[in-house]
């Protein structure tokens, strides 16, 4: 046995017996007369109600409930988001996985884990909810730890590399590839790396990075080409713009 | 590992007659079983229809399963179970299927991605065009705070079936008799974009219950990185200029098993040693023994060992516990983090060790942020495997462009789930064990 195995034909006969039952899986199977495969069938986004149930992926219902379960009024008046504002970046809300004594349990508890960065003292809160109570189960504070960003995170960081002088390639390069100028992150698709400091690595400026939340982007022109901007690091705890030098 | 410790089970001591049977090279079986397999109740749903992947291939299998989608994993598969055709009811492998990390380092040193964990993987659920599906079906995923944020809901999951060639060959008695079977697989896939690269996610569910999970890199090269110094990449383009800088894909996946419904699974490792022929004998003698792993442990592949997981609840019809055998494949191993230091990890389940490195998960003062750190010791009652299967890209030519794909993964392969050969024809049904041709 060895642990690759190579792809065969794609959508092969997947198919026997009587030729009746064989025309009809051929059909269930996407085959046409020819044997030719028939392109996957595209299914739409299934309706969702508003609880799902078991390990069903999070209602949209359910993921704003828990954002707003999650933030109590004092959390919102002393955290900070990403740009600046009042209450915490909201980062993720997923699906939690059980706890141990609930592993074998097809009735586990539906729980969701949502995951708030504050800006204020960079600090990753990791709230667990109830999805049936609406309880705040567990909440944990953690420093140094940098998760991927979140759109709004790569947006206000390309923001700031828009704004400043740093920024002139970016411009430039989105105006060499569009024939138009840079002015809103909206003209982007924006993904991109959390930048962790190591001694002696980046200039002085970036050397909390790890401990603030600092991030590498990779722009894209939306219906166009990527623009390389890895040697720039935003701070986003800090709101600067550093060069790494090369 | 740590804080929400969970009284222990009792460690099992259940050598079974069946694994010294294996071990001694022998079987004891008589006939076919009448005697009913051990089995768990059949768990409730676990899921809507919506999330459900359930296909029967002709061959009489069917493997059911959940998929969600995690906003840093990406493609979750849980509640994976398995019926081949002479099961009455699902025999159930898996709690959950995932990637458990992607480590990209570059040879030159000058960056190193994690990037399930610290990169936009998740986000970057691409759409599949129809004929990237064929055959099969393209599921909507709802990505959370998608890469395009104009398109949340990506065509990005496909399901579809393949032939894998020969599942089996025999030669019947008579001349023209042949016993033979074209296998059938189930394919579940997503493809992520980072960067330049394109990963993607293949699970192949078997119709003999072997389970292949594949990470395949395709997209491009890194464009920007073309000046590695000597040593640290390749010439790609014209002349000797441009070094395309070398790099490691270190893809991490997490396996958490529950055999017949319950994840409260043994861990044992097999090793054998070949010992030169002594006088009188013909060849020589291999012995393999085997090692329970009752605490964590970070393991290291190599030649004549293997690992397998084992039911503590189910045996198949000949009485011998369901286990299933985790094959590793070809893997460079990277030696420059603790974290990719061995080949898997068993680690005692807690919910909040999620990822092999950078781990965001809150496990609390001094936990550690990586897989290797979660291995101190405890106790394995609801072992996870953590399998790290490296890949190092040393660029070439052909590379551009696109870059064609390059596979790095593994398999788990059933062993005693079922009493015989799950795709044993009627004909073949009495041939268990020691048996003997009707006179």
């Amino acid at each position: 046995m060895v642990g690759i195995t190579l792809p065969g034909t794609a959508g092969a006969d997947d198919t026997q017996g009587t030729k009746a039952g064989a025309a009809q899986s051929a059909a269930q199977a996407g085959q046409g007369r020819d044997g030719a495969v028939a392109p996957g069938v595209v299914e739409r986004a299934p309706a969702e109600g508003e609880k799902g149930k078991g390990r069903d992926p999070l209602t949209d219902d359910e993921i704003k409930r828990v954002e707003q379960l999650a933030v109590n009024p004092q959390m919102f008046r002393t955290s900070e988001d990403v740009e600046g504002e009042r209450g915490p970046q909201r980062l993720t809300v997923d699906l939690a996985d059980p706890e141990v004594a609930e592993l074998d349990d097809p009735d586990a508890p539906r729980r969701a884990d949502v995951t708030f960065y504050d800006y204020r003292d960079d600090t990753l809160v990791t709230k667990t909810v109830d999805l049936a109570d609406g309880k705040v189960v567990t909440t944990a504070t953690q420093h140094g730890v940098q998760p991927p960003l979140s759109g709004a995170e790569y947006a206000e960081a390309a923001s700031l590399l828009i704004a400043d002088p740093l920024g002139a390639d970016l411009k430039s390069d989105y105006k060499d590839a569009t024939s138009e100028e840079l002015t809103s992150t909206d003209q982007l698709l924006l993904t991109g790396a959390v930048y962790r400091a190591v001694p002696g690595g980046q200039p002085a400026v970036l050397d909390k990075c790890g401990e603030h939340r600092c991030v590498r982007l990779f722009p894209k022109v939306k219906n166009g080409p990527w623009i390389d901007a890895r040697d720039f690091v935003i701070d986003l705890s800090a709101r600067k713009v550093a060069r790494l030098s090369g | 590992m740590r804080v929400n410790r969970i009284s222990r089970a009792r460690r099992r001591t259940a050598v079974g007659l069946s694994v010294a049977a294996l071990a001694a090279g022998a079987t004891t079986g008589a006939g076919p079983a009448v005697a009913q397999p051990k089995a768990a109740p059949a768990a409730a749903a676990e899921c809507s229809d919506a999330y459900k992947i359930e296909q029967k291939l002709s061959s009489g299998t069917t493997w059911r399963m959940c998929w969600r989608y995690d906003s840093k994993a990406g493609l979750v598969l849980e509640d994976i179970s398995y019926q081949p055709k002479g099961e009455s009811a699902p025999i159930k492998v898996l709690n959950s299927a995932r990637l458990g990390q992607i480590h990209v380092p570059y040879d030159d040193g000058s960056v190193e991605y994690d990037d399930l964990t610290g990169f936009g993987f998740a986000q970057g659920l691409m759409n599949l065009a129809p004929g990237e599906c064929p055959g099969g079906t393209i599921k909507s995923v709802k990505v959370p705070d998608s890469w395009d944020p104009d398109n949340p809901d990506v065509g990005g999951l496909c399901t579809t079936t393949r032939s894998r060639g020969h599942a089996y060959r025999m030669q019947g008695d008579s001349a023209n008799k042949v016993y033979q079977a074209q296998g059938k697989d189930l394919l579940v896939y997503s493809v992520n974009q980072v960067g330049w690269y394109e990963y993607m996610t293949e699970w192949r569910f078997q119709d003999d219950g072997t389970v292949t999970m594949n990470l395949g890199a395709t997209g491009s090269l890194s464009y920007e990185d073309y000046d590695a110094g000597d040593g640290r990449g390749w010439p790609i383009g014209k002349g000797p200029r441009a070094q395309a800088t070398s790099h490691s894909h270190n893809a991490f996946w997490r396996l958490d098993f529950a055999l017949d419904g319950s994840s409260k699974n043994r861990v044992e490792q097999y090793d054998s040693t070949v010992t030169a022929a002594a006088q009188g004998q013909q060849a020589p003698t291999t012995k393999t023994t085997r090692t329970p792993v009752t605490k964590e442990l970070a393991g290291d592949a190599k030649s004549y060992r293997w690992w397998r997981m084992v039911s503590a609840v189910g045996k198949n019809k000949d009485w011998h516990p369901r286990s299933y055998e985790i094959v590793p494949g070809t893997s460079t191993k990277y030696p420059g983090r603790s974290f990719t230091k061995h080949d898997v990890y068993f680690t005692e389940y807690n919910k909040c060790e999620q990822f092999a490195s950078n781990n965001p998960g809150s496990c609390g003062a001094g936990a550690g942020d990586s897989v290797d750190k979660w291995v101190n010791g405890q106790a394995l009652t609801h072992p996870v495997v953590w399998m790290n299967v490296g890949f190092h890209h040393i660029a070439r030519d052909e590379d551009q462009q696109p870059m064609p794909v390059h596979w790095q993964g593994f398999s788990i392969a059933p062993r005693d789930v079922t009493a015989m050969n799950p795709l044993t024809p009627a004909e073949l049904a009495g041939q268990n064990g020691h048996w003997e041709p009707r006179s």
